[in-house]
């Protein structure tokens, strides 16, 4: 007879042995999702091994110089960054307008929208060896503001006292109040370049003066990113090793070594990817992406971005008449610019939105190239036959041949058009000189792209009225009062007035009173190896790569 | 002959004074606005004027000049608003790079220039004297770029014997920085694999540098070989029975040099120049990249500093040339 004790014990050996068989088939379940033990509150097996994808190597024509989020502009600088840096929340792979958590673990928005508390992540390193605290994330943001440097105007939009509007609440919490709602804030906040999380400790420990510890910040790096910089050449390369106390972890295949090298000269980056001695660059010529586009070891990526580009009209004198620059758009021949100069590499700009940006209509109004159009335009402006119009530039592949196409078109109906070629440095001094606009080329081309995902954001320095000369970028000080108006109304409207306003907008400055000759939409393209795996291009991170996500 | 040499120093010390003025005000005049390329296209008005501020750029331009030469008493060249940093950490890095570059082409002008320019001379019309002639019109037609272009198609694309660029492999470690000339600091350091790589990056970029002025040297010690050979004492030496490489070498090239050291002296100030388009062709981090990029932007500091700096290197190379003359000719004397 089994005795009720011995009955007990077999009962409770069994029960042990189907309880483990279904830990384990629970755990096998949710590896492949992901997830990991800390945030899923189930007992699962181990992670997934770290895989060594060993280097990756892009090559790259500029070269790294400053690494503070609060005062650096260059792609270069801002690849680095991306990889050894890490924002509150970050955006969702592709997707311009949805963010994910990254050091903020959570967050809530109270009080009508005017309050954001941000639940930190704990556990998260500095590359310097310093846990991340609420303080550095207070400090971080607060000092982009209060030093005043390059990019402090993409936080004085949402925050004008950081003092009292950013507060650290224990060690983990971060709550920033807004004097009025704010959309956009989440989407400002994970702007890589610029809302970086720094090691205050490193920062105030190394501070000159009021400085904010911005030289230091420059040149060493004061992250919690996948990635550290193991070594910086100037000028020549730097290179990132990874960060194993990273907190994401390091689990599956990744690359644990980053070469980024400056190599100027496009030719001989295309003969490194095609020889197999580097994996990743970007800004070739359109002929150069055609050519590899057959080599069946390279990839071709080409999405597009965010970026605009288009020729500024004078607001003045011969182009005073909304019909003289209709005309001008009525003159340009697109076609030869997509497809003549850029290859197919870019699309059609119909006005100041890319396509993939809130607020784009894509039912808006596209000019189409017609020369008698054009002339009967100019005639009704006034401008006869021989009259000359004048335009500056500076060397860049599709704004330099833009020039020269309007110039070949005008002359087919008698216009003369002057181009002059000048520095870089020498073309911003005129566009964001103090001169007038009686001083100014009547054309001058150029190109732009938001910050985040807001029709305003990307309108505002363009064509507001008070974003002219040196206030913004608004060269030609264009100045509608329609299209003011709608700014001032964009600013703080809720998503669908916003988008309305916004069409409205796209409408006024291409069709009604061209604020300038919309032309194209480059695509960003990245050359590749076709073994390289895991690009994740995204819209708004132009030029910058994310290598955790990359493997072979 | 000290006195000569603290004549020639004194009058360096005028002539930089005098570029650094020149240069101040050419690059000042130029219509454009290097804060606002710095500061990017979304900075503020306010942001601008507190940059302005801080570099200096608001002071009067007299003030600025002498704020300038004071720093530069104290060696202080500024802030670069290209590379973010002080000038002098510019310097400190890319100057080695390009002296590097630059006395790699003069060794290779050298061993190549001279035997050939004297055996042009000595076998005029053989097989090594067309070899001169090619030589000597292609370095003079073919412009630095291009041939450095081709030179990188073929050795490195078409045949992948020579890397394309860089001063060493993208996985290997600089040596530690003493001169900061990869070959020598990683001899001196023990790192041999590192001098080796060193030496085969430079050497491309080396040639291509050099072929120019290697053109210009082989005619010019041909041309003077010629001249030299002409002359009663070699024809007396030559019937005296002296052996004809004791003539060559010990007599006719000799003087033959005195003209040739002239014209090599000026060419180095052609190799300082062309290390620019070259540099950028081989991904060289030297000052002629870097000088590039502070034309483009108008970095006042940097543009002043490349300046000073390459009319030094200028003036004691030919101070350095001048003295050699009397090494080489006894018969002249400061």
């Amino acid at each position: 007879m089994i005795s009720s004790c011995g009955t007990r014990q077999r009962l409770t050996r069994a029960l042990s042995i189907v309880g483990v068989a279904g830990l384990l088939a629970g755990s096998t379940m949710l590896s492949p999702l992901g997830v990991s033990a800390q945030h899923s509150g189930w007992v699962t097996s181990h992670p997934a091994a770290f895989v060594d994808q060993g280097t990756v190597t892009m090559v790259t024509d500029g070269s790294a110089a400053d690494l503070d989020p609060a005062s650096e502009e260059l792609a270069s600088s801002d690849n680095i960054d991306r990889n050894i840096g890490n924002t509150l929340v970050d955006l969702k792979g592709s997707s311009v307008g949805q963010v994910v958590p990254s050091l903020a673990q959570s967050w809530t928005i109270t009080n009508g929208g005017k309050r954001y508390i941000f639940n930190l992540r704990h556990g998260v390193y500095f590359h310097t060896g310093h846990l991340m605290t609420s303080a550095d994330v207070v400090y971080s943001l607060a000092r982009t503001i209060k030093a005043g440097l390059t990019n402090s105007y993409l936080l004085t939009r949402f925050i004008s006292n950081p003092a009292k509007q950013i507060r650290a609440v224990g060690k983990y919490r971060v709550e920033i109040d807004l004097s009025r709602p704010q959309q956009f804030l989440l989407l400002a906040l994970a702007d890589s370049y610029v809302c970086m999380i720094l090691d205050s400790k490193a920062l105030k420990a190394h501070a000159k003066g009021n400085d904010y510890g911005h030289a230091y910040a420059t040149s060493h790096d004061l992250g919690t990113g996948p990635y550290r910089i193991q070594s910086w050449q100037h000028n020549q390369q730097v290179t990132l090793v990874r960060f194993p106390r990273y907190w994401g972890g390091w689990s599956g295949p990744h690359f644990s070594k980053v070469v980024v090298q400056t190599v100027p000269e496009s030719s001989s980056r295309r003969e490194l990817l095609e020889r197999g001695q580097a994996d990743l660059t970007f800004d070739l010529t359109p002929q150069d992406y055609r050519a590899m586009q057959h080599n069946s070891r390279l990839q071709v990526s080409s999405p597009y971005g965010t970026e605009v580009d288009y020729i500024q009209f004078d607001d003045y004198g011969k182009l005073k008449n909304p019909a003289a620059r209709q005309a001008l758009s009525y003159a340009f021949d697109y076609n030869a610019l997509l497809n003549g100069v850029m290859k197919g590499f870019a699309r059609r700009a119909t006005g100041p939105y890319p396509h993939v940006l809130l607020g784009y209509n894509p039912h808006g109004f596209t000019y189409q190239t017609n020369l008698s159009k054009a002339k009967a335009l100019f005639a009704r402006a006034g401008i006869k036959a021989g009259a000359t119009l004048t335009m500056d530039e500076y060397p860049s592949t599709d704004l330099d041949a833009a020039g020269l196409i309007l110039q070949a078109q005008l002359s087919q109906i008698g216009i003369k058009l002057q181009i002059k070629q000048m520095t870089e440095a020498t073309y911003n001094g005129i566009l964001y000189g103090t001169e007038g606009p009686s001083g100014r080329p009547d054309l001058m081309p150029f190109g732009w792209w938001p910050d985040f995902n807001d029709p305003y954001d990307m309108a505002v320095p363009l064509v507001a009225s008070w974003s002219a000369g040196a206030n913004g970028a608004n060269g030609g000080y264009y100045k509608d009062s329609r299209v003011d108006s709608l700014l001032k109304q964009m600013e703080t409207a809720r998503r669908s007035v916003l988008v309305n306003d916004a069409h409205e907008l796209q409408n006024i400055v291409t069709q009604k009173d061209p604020a300038a000759l919309w032309l194209v939409e480059p695509a960003q393209t990245t050359v590749l190896q076709r073994k390289l795996k895991g690009y994740v291009f995204n819209p708004l991170e132009l030029q910058t790569y994310n290598f955790y996500t990359m493997h072979h | 002959m000290i006195r000569f040499v603290v004549r020639r120093l004194a009058f360096l010390v005028l002539v930089l004074l005098g570029i650094s003025l020149i240069t101040f005000v050419l690059s000042h005049i130029v219509p454009a606005d290097p804060v606002r390329l710095y500061a990017g296209p979304r900075a503020t008005p306010a942001t601008i004027r507190l940059i302005r501020h801080q570099l200096g750029f608001d002071q009067p331009l007299p003030q600025q000049y002498l704020l300038y030469l004071s720093n530069l008493l104290h060696g202080n060249f500024g802030y670069s608003l290209e590379s973010h940093r002080a000038v002098s950490a510019d310097l400190y890095d890319y100057l080695p790079a390009t002296i590097e570059l630059t006395l790699a082409a003069v060794v290779f002008i050298l061993v190549v220039g001279i035997p050939l320019g004297v055996l042009s001379a000595v076998l005029p019309g053989s097989i090594v004297d067309q070899v001169g002639r090619v030589i000597a019109t292609t370095g003079v037609a073919l412009p630095a770029f291009w041939l450095g272009l081709m030179a990188q198609l073929v050795f490195f694309d078409l045949l992948g014997w020579l890397p394309a660029g860089g001063r060493l492999n993208e996985s290997a470690n600089p040596p530690p920085h003493i001169t900061g000339l990869y070959t020598v600091d990683s001899l001196v350091s023990g790192q041999f694999a590192t001098f080796g790589q060193s030496l085969f990056h430079l050497l491309l970029p080396a040639v291509v540098l050099g072929y120019g002025s290697l053109a210009v040297l082989t005619r010019q010690i041909r041309a003077s070989m010629l001249d030299v050979m002409g002359q009663d004492y070699v024809r007396t030496a030559r019937g005296k029975g002296m052996p004809r490489r004791i003539i060559v070498i010990r007599h006719a090239l000799r003087n033959a040099l005195v003209p040739a050291t002239t014209v090599m002296g000026l060419q180095i100030g052609y190799l300082l120049g062309g290390a620019l388009l070259v540099e950028d062709v081989f991904s060289w981090p030297g000052i002629g990249r870097y000088a590039t990029l502070a034309t483009l932007t108008l970095d006042y500091n940097a543009i002043m500093a490349v300046t000073i700096v390459a009319a030094l290197m200028y003036g004691l190379v030919n101070l350095v040339v001048d003295l050699l003359y009397v090494v080489i000719d006894p018969r002249i004397v400061y």
